[in-house]
């Protein structure tokens, strides 16, 4: 469990929070929102446990005493952690803790709920927990995360202080990459470039195996699509489909794929090439390609990720999406699947 | 940690706590038990953080110290051992303790005791003494009209008021109330109770407790005419008898103004057996129906008759008793009517009425220690025979 002043990057976030510890002012319910992978729960982790500290330092948890401890093993009968069950908060763990802030709390002191990925609350569970919110009991406060405040109830939201996190900066990323055990330099750097500045998303990358083998893949699969026919178009969908997390993974990959090739065709700049390890594949490619047709795909690539997002089948998604892209740019025609089904 | 103790007294002091584990697991810490080693006692403990229950019993106490052993574990493996004299030491490894009986030894891995919950104690000051026998008579005749509607906590709970030398427990869920009460004043106060019922005592008199703590309280509690001693702290209210201690958290809140909803002014008055309506009524309640059994009263001063319309059949009891005010029809759940005259301590009672669909008060006759409070529940449309 990390300190404040072990949290990268999040300097504006941990000011607000530091400040508001330091003088007592504890608002009953702060709302961490920010791209994944951030530092969101790391941060609201540490709050609690400096909330509940029976020693704090000036502006953070001592670390040493019982109760810090006990955050720190998951003990701790005052600190309520509420995540999604099967991709959603339900309305019975909703009750539990409206049962939970209602009783007084054990250890004397504060009680602290962290409440992770709160967007994920199921309707029900919302307005049971908008009641809590609404008559907050005293000395309990909530802590949520959540990636898409906008998901949230606007009435859940404005009882909430927000706390804004934002993308690392990629040479920052690069750092805390660098120091993992077995990660080199060069490494760090293309991960952290690829990851847009979330930590968790670098992680993931550097978990995921071999960067090179999949946008290998990419690079021909984008050779592929443009010489490809409807049939061919879906039986490339078909090989890339899988997970819900997976098929993200490889639309976000095209997408960065295609920008290399716009901006290589518009700039020149090789510094501003993100795949950088594959720069004579994007140059000979960019070269292939009218920046109007690379305008048009991101454009198609951006409307799969949207519809993703939506909870459409990941399959139908980048079926659609290959669809798309196989047929030329042809100016007004647009989305093919939407023009197939008038 | 060093101790060396009668296996039945381990046992006692391990299966009076281990059964209070009822709520689910949380935290892994809570799947342990913690056994303390004090001056020639050892005391059990185990919470699953809503209630708490320590168990203390005398032992050879060697060495002091703390170890939290997993609470399931280790209450299999006491019961199961048949040498009556069993040994328990740490060792030096971490959160290892050893069980030594007879010739032979087992040795348990176990939690860092610091992890467990810090366990909050009563401080001796503020407490009350009553019978057990009394006051588990007092859980009983609140406990039923305790709501079990999540959606609304405060209700869940039972209202401990002490005041003008009283100890009064109030229980709502909104549609009924149970009110029950004891005189402090009989010579069983000390002097911080005094203190506490003349209102000098600055701690709050009136406090909400978990119906389900009161629930597992009554399991424990043997009805003899033993002492207990309740105690209120800041965030807990704590029931100590000789050997067992059982605090459980308060619910945060302000109970509703009961006293405004109990009606002092009433239209007509029935007086009857406890027993006799009782059984009219259950009977009623065995005509097999879809919902909840709704029983009509039609009450005047000749007669008093109970129906029953079902679509399996219809019942019509009259009951003896004695009726006084304008004629009345009114209805009543027959379960919450049942579960009222089920605690009503006298064989005769009492209903006041307000209306046919305003509160009516149940009270036993000669006695003002207990009245329910009951809504009317509407009238079910006819079925026509």
């Amino acid at each position: 469990m990390k300190f404040f002043n072990e949290i990268y990057g999040q300097n504006n976030a941990l000011d607000l929070l530091r400040r508001s510890f330091a003088r007592q002012m504890i608002s009953h319910a702060y709302l961490f929102c920010g791209p994944s992978g951030v530092g969101k729960k790391t941060c609201a982790k540490a709050f609690a446990r400096a909330l509940l500290c029976q020693r704090p330092a000036e502006e953070d948890a001592c670390g040493e005493c019982r109760s810090c401890r006990q955050v720190e093993g998951g003990n701790h009968p005052d600190f309520l952690k509420v995540e999604p069950e099967g991709g959603s908060i339900k309305i019975e763990q909703a009750r539990e803790i409206q049962r939970r802030v209602t009783l007084a709390p054990f250890q004397g002191g504060r009680q602290v709920c962290l409440i992770d990925r709160a967007e994920s609350m199921t309707d029900e569970a919302a307005n049971c927990f908008l009641k809590i919110l609404e008559e907050p009991p005293a000395g309990v406060v909530f802590i949520l995360t959540c990636v898409q405040p906008y998901a949230l109830l606007a009435t859940v939201l404005s009882r909430c202080q927000q706390v804004l996190f934002q993308l690392l900066p990629v040479s920052q990323v690069a750092l805390i990459l660098a120091r993992l055990p077995g990660v080199k330099q060069e490494e760090a750097d293309l991960t952290a470039l690829l990851s847009g500045g979330s930590v968790g998303q670098a992680f993931e990358l550097l978990e995921g195996g071999s960067l090179a083998e999949s946008r290998k893949r990419l690079a021909q699969t984008i050779d592929a699509i443009d010489s490809a026919g409807p049939g061919e178009a879906c039986r490339l969908a078909g090989s890339l489909s899988g997970s819900r997390d997976e098929t993200l993974a490889w639309i976000e990959g095209l997408m960065l794929w295609y920008r290399d090739l716009l901006i290589w065709k518009e700039s020149e700049n090789e510094k501003l090439i993100i795949n950088r390890d594959f720069l004579q594949v994007i140059k000979e490619q960019a070269s292939r390609r009218e920046a109007a047709l690379l305008i048009d795909r991101l454009g198609k690539i951006e409307e799969a990720r949207n519809r993703l997002s939506r909870n459409a089948n990941p399959r139908l998604v980048l079926d659609v999406l290959f669809l798309n892209l196989c047929r030329p740019a042809e100016g007004k025609q647009g989305d093919g699947f939407s023009a197939s089904r008038k | 940690m060093k101790i060396t103790i009668n296996r039945s007294d381990l046992l006692h002091a391990i299966q009076t706590v281990y059964r209070t584990s009822l709520a689910k697991i949380t935290m892994p810490i809570l799947g342990g038990m913690l056994i303390k080693a004090e001056e020639g006692f050892i005391t059990a403990t185990l919470t699953d953080i809503d209630l708490t229950t320590q168990c203390s019993v005398p032992a050879n106490v060697v060495e002091n110290d703390l170890i939290c052993l997993p609470a399931r574990q280790i209450s299999d493996i006491i019961r199961h051992l048949t040498d009556d004299l069993i040994s328990i030491e740490t060792l030096p490894e971490k959160d290892c303790a050893r069980i030594l009986y007879g010739e032979s030894e087992i040795n348990i891995y176990g939690f860092p005791p610091e992890q467990f919950p810090e366990i909050p104690h009563p401080s001796g000051e503020n407490s009350l003494k009553a019978p057990k026998k009394i006051f588990k008579e007092m859980i009983r005749q609140a406990i039923f009209a305790v709501s079990t509607d999540r959606t609304r906590p405060l209700f869940t709970g039972v209202l401990f008021e002490i005041s003008d030398q009283k100890l009064r427990l109030v229980a709502t869920d909104t549609h009924r109330l149970a009110l029950t009460e004891t005189s402090l004043d009989r010579g069983q106060l000390t002097e911080e109770d005094r203190k506490l019922s003349t209102g000098n005592c600055q701690l709050a008199t009136n406090v909400i407790v978990p119906g389900s703590a009161l629930n597992e309280l009554n399991r424990i509690l043997q009805a003899d005419e033993e002492n207990m001693a309740i105690e209120i702290g800041q965030n807990h209210i704590f029931f100590s008898t000789e050997d067992t201690i059982l605090s459980s958290r308060l619910i945060a809140g302000q109970f509703p103004l009961y006293n405004q909803i109990i009606p002092t002014k009433y239209i007509s008055r029935l007086q009857a057996g406890v027993r006799e309506t009782y059984d009219a009524v259950r009977r009623a309640a065995l005509l097999p129906q879809e919902e909840v059994p709704v029983i009509h009263f039609s009450l005047s001063k000749q007669q008093c008759i109970l129906f029953l319309n079902t679509s399996a059949g219809w019942i019509r009891e009259k009951i003896s008793a004695d009726y006084q005010g304008e004629p009345l029809e009114v209805f009543f759940n027959a379960r919450y009517l049942m579960d009222c005259l089920h605690v009503v301590p006298t064989d005769d009672f009492s209903i006041d009425f307000t209306g046919s669909l305003s509160a009516a008060v149940i009270r036993p006759l000669e006695r003002d220690n207990f009245l329910s409070l009951l809504l009317p529940a509407r009238p079910r449309e006819e079925k026509n025979l």
